[in-house]
């Protein structure tokens, strides 16, 4: 059998760290920690066998996205075939990515890059295997890096700096930025094992995330009163209502429509103010129109907040609790309805009763009569595999070291009762303690809601932000009920549609970050 | 009721009227509204006590009617209707932002001026024709404004058609609704085939506001009222009236709908 004629200068040229010490004959050495010499030849015996299918490939990559906020938060998002620079094709090695930008050099934290899957490069680039050739980075600029409308990315080795590509970033807002990353998050889903795929981008992007959401509600905090106060003299007392209903309103203006003309004349009746936020610009002015429809048709004293931007469920609410005119607080969603079971007497006597020192919670209904909530767990969902976050972002602008990311299990909230019927709980009479409750309907004194700090608006958009101060509160010495007499009908988002990736993608962000901080606060 | 009780306001809410509705359509739901009020007048030619009202509720974008600039609750005289030269107790209410899909309104000043009508009348009687152009929440409006008044919304047969509001609001989008545009497809249809729960708890929650539901002959009862109102039937108009005024005992016991009447 002949043999081949090995091409020993031709495959030193594709490795420019490759220095010859033996002119024309194939020797060559290189730098290494060790010292030690070796040809070309025994180099391709070594390792290039197993990786000669991507010798004819330099490193390539692009960016597919790159967007900068005002804050100076940069997200770009491509693909980087570096297969050839990793030990295995399994085993990621982050890539030394290198930005230049306003005139300035910025080498990428390791840990601010993730590597996902990006199955179109594969199949583009004809890899059999698997292989995590996308990457994702969102981290804070520099401050003295000002954004500009020029961007080069590429890859350091060693001294040298291999262009990538060249792309124009889009400035954007902070909140654009925010729902974007969340998108992305939620197409983690589509990851093996996602819930590690995530735990893993949130060890590396929460921080800055974090940053970025702050800015926006920062940003968004302004808002306008449209005040609409009772035209019933005699109504509450000396001009206190008995309580304050709070609705945070995010373009279900159909449901805000029908609670209008049910939910809110009840609560009024029984001499509630009704406090709407609208927290999509869009919509407010029908938000706006319908407010004053209540108003006019049923003498609702309502005040609608127009919010500048979406600061999501906890900051939303948190400003109406500031503007309520009682301290006694009633949270219920957009999607909370009365039905025959509605005990409006019964729930003015709650509210009259509620303690300073209780959350208090209902029991919710779906339309058809089966059980919606009553009352509220949280369950832990074990991982099939123990998730190594990797480093983390480090310490938060205050300083402050991040809450301690979970390895082993997620926390969920669960509503153990979801889809029972009614009879189940024929005769239940008391008010039963539970960990948490909906954020659906919570009756809570303003006193304790301040104390706690309101709900945290660490939570992006909403969810989990309910459960996490029901532990809070209960940490605290508080008591957290769901009472059976208040009974309404709970939609359970059923009227918002198809829920939007970022959406989803916060739900996601945010049960981890429910995880973070609470497991230690659960017992087992 | 004696010659010595106090007056009765009654005021019968209805869609259109009969001038301005289609010809030939004796069973339409002005025509049998309009009917119980007539009846109402007459009696009270001998019944002093009782004082009839009708309130026609007219799409603003009805086809052939004078158009409003405002909404605005239009009293009319003799010639506007030329309704038997008798029109003092009868009123037009301009209707604009009526959402056929939700069977709901909300026009604020509407409700408004809504509520000072029923004020001015101080009603003690009122009845809702099913099909009027108007929200399913008037009759709240009217549970609202007038505690003690006796609420009842009738339902005269589907078949006949009514009123055709999401037609009639097709040239000013007043049906649109709240977040849809005045361009964007009248979601009627869409809304009707598709089993809105909710809707049914709304228009269910509202119903509850009325003291009961009085099914004209060969009208059905809608399934979202079953349970949620006290039901009567009545033959006729007269008879509607007289179940309303409560000198007729009702047939059945208003909990529970009697069955069809025998041959």
């Amino acid at each position: 059998m002949s043999r081949g004629r090995f091409l020993g200068k031709a495959y030193r040229s594709w490795f420019p760290d490759l220095r010859t010490n033996g002119g024309g004959t194939g020797k060559a050495e290189r730098e290494d920690p060790r010292g030690q010499a070796f040809d070309v030849a025994a180099h391709f015996r070594d390792h290039g066998r197993a990786e000669n299918r991507h010798l004819a490939e330099p490193l390539t990559g692009a960016a597919d996205v790159v967007l900068v906020s005002a804050n100076g938060t940069l997200l770009v998002s491509g693909w980087l075939d570096d297969t050839f620079q990793r030990r295995s094709l399994l085993e990621a090695r982050l890539p030394k990515l290198v930005l230049r930008m306003s005139w300035h050099e910025v080498d990428v934290p390791p840990s601010a890059i993730l590597r996902t899957g990006r199955a179109d490069v594969t199949t583009a680039r004809g890899l059999l295997e698997e292989a995590r050739l996308g990457f994702l980075v969102l981290m804070r600029l520099p401050e003295d890096v000002p954004p500009s409308d020029r961007l080069a990315i590429g890859v350091r080795h060693e001294t040298n700096v291999t262009p990538l590509t060249e792309v124009v970033p889009r400035i954007v807002s902070e909140g654009y930025l925010v729902s974007y990353y969340l998108g992305f998050f939620h197409g983690l889903e589509r990851e093996p094992h996602h819930p590690a795929a995530a735990i893993k981008a949130h060890a590396r992007h929460g921080g800055a995330l974090g940053a970025l959401w702050q800015a926006h509600l920062a940003g968004a905090a302004g808002h306008t009163v449209l005040d609409l106060r009772s035209r019933d003299p005699g109504r509450g007392v000396a001009g206190t209502p008995a309580f304050s209903a709070i609705t945070v309103v995010h373009g279900q203006v159909d449901l805000l429509h029908r609670q209008c003309v049910t939910q809110f004349p009840a609560l009024a009746a029984l001499g509630g103010e009704i406090l709407v936020v609208s927290n999509h610009p869009p919509f407010h002015a029908q938000v706006q129109e319908l407010c004053r429809y209540a108003h006019a048709a049923f003498d609702v004293p309502v005040r609608v907040l127009a919010m500048d931007g979406n600061v999501g469920f906890s900051r939303a609410n948190n400003l109406a609790a500031g503007h309520a005119g009682s301290d006694r607080l009633v949270f219920e969603n957009p999607d909370v309805f009365p039905f025959a079971k509605t005990d409006w007497p019964a729930f003015a006597r709650r509210i009259a009763a509620l303690g300073d020192d209780e959350i208090v919670g209902g029991h919710l209904y779906f339309p058809d009569g089966t059980v919606m909530h009553a009352g509220m767990v949280v369950e832990s969902d074990p991982m099939p595999v123990r998730v190594r976050p990797g480093r983390g972002a480090g310490p938060d602008a205050d300083g402050a070291l991040p809450d301690p990311l979970p390895t082993g299990a997620l926390l969920r909230e669960d509503h153990p009762h979801k889809g029972a019927h009614d009879a189940r709980f024929a005769g239940l009479g008391a008010p039963r303690p539970f960990p948490a409750v909906t954020g659906s309907l919570i009756l809570v004194r303003r006193a304790l809601f301040d104390a706690l700090g309101g709900f945290s608006t660490d939570y992006v958009f909403g969810c989990y932000e309910d459960a996490d101060l029901c532990l809070r509160a209960r940490a605290a010495g508080a008591s957290v009920t769901c009472d059976p007499g208040l009974r309404l009908v709970h939609l359970e988002g059923g009227g918002g549609g198809e829920k939007l990736p970022a959406v989803r993608g916060a739900m996601l962000y945010n049960r981890i970050l429910f995880t973070a901080r609470n497991a230690g606060r659960l017992p087992g | 009721m004696s010659p010595d009780a106090p007056p009765r306001g009654l005021l019968v809410i209805a869609p259109l009227h009969p001038s301005l509705a289609p010809e030939g359509q004796a069973a339409s739901a002005p025509a049998m509204a309009h009917a119980v009020f007539r009846a109402a007048r007459a009696r009270s030619a001998g019944l002093p006590g009782l004082v009839p009202h009708y309130l026609g509720a007219v799409p603003a974008g009805l086809p052939g009617f004078v158009r409003s600039s405002g909404t605005v609750l239009a009293g009319t005289d003799a010639g506007a209707t030329a309704c038997e030269g008798e029109a003092a107790d009868e009123t037009l209410m301009i209707v604009r932002r009526h959402d056929p899909a939700t069977g709901l309104a909300n026009g604020w000043i509407l409700a408004l001026k809504f509520r000072e009508f029923l004020r001015a009348g101080g009603f003690d009687l009122v009845l809702v024709f099913a099909g009027a152009p108007v929200g399913i929440e008037f009759g709240a409006i009217v549970r609202s404004v007038l505690p003690a008044a006796r609420i009842f919304e009738v339902l005269v047969p589907q078949s006949v058609p009514v009123a055709a509001p999401a037609e009639a609001a097709a040239d000013t989008g007043e049906g649109a609704g709240p977040g849809r545009s005045a361009g964007d497809p009248a979601p009627a249809a869409a809304a009707v085939a598709r089993p809105d729960l909710l809707a049914r708890l709304v228009r269910g929650e509202l119903a509850r506001k009325a003291d009961g539901v009085i099914l004209l002959a060969g009208a059905e009862l809608p399934a979202d009222l079953a349970g949620a109102a006290r039901v009567y039937r009545a033959g006729d108009p007269a008879e509607c009236l007289e179940i309303a005024l409560g000198v007729t005992p009702a047939r059945g016991d208003g909990s529970t709908l009697p069955g069809p009447p025998g041959p």
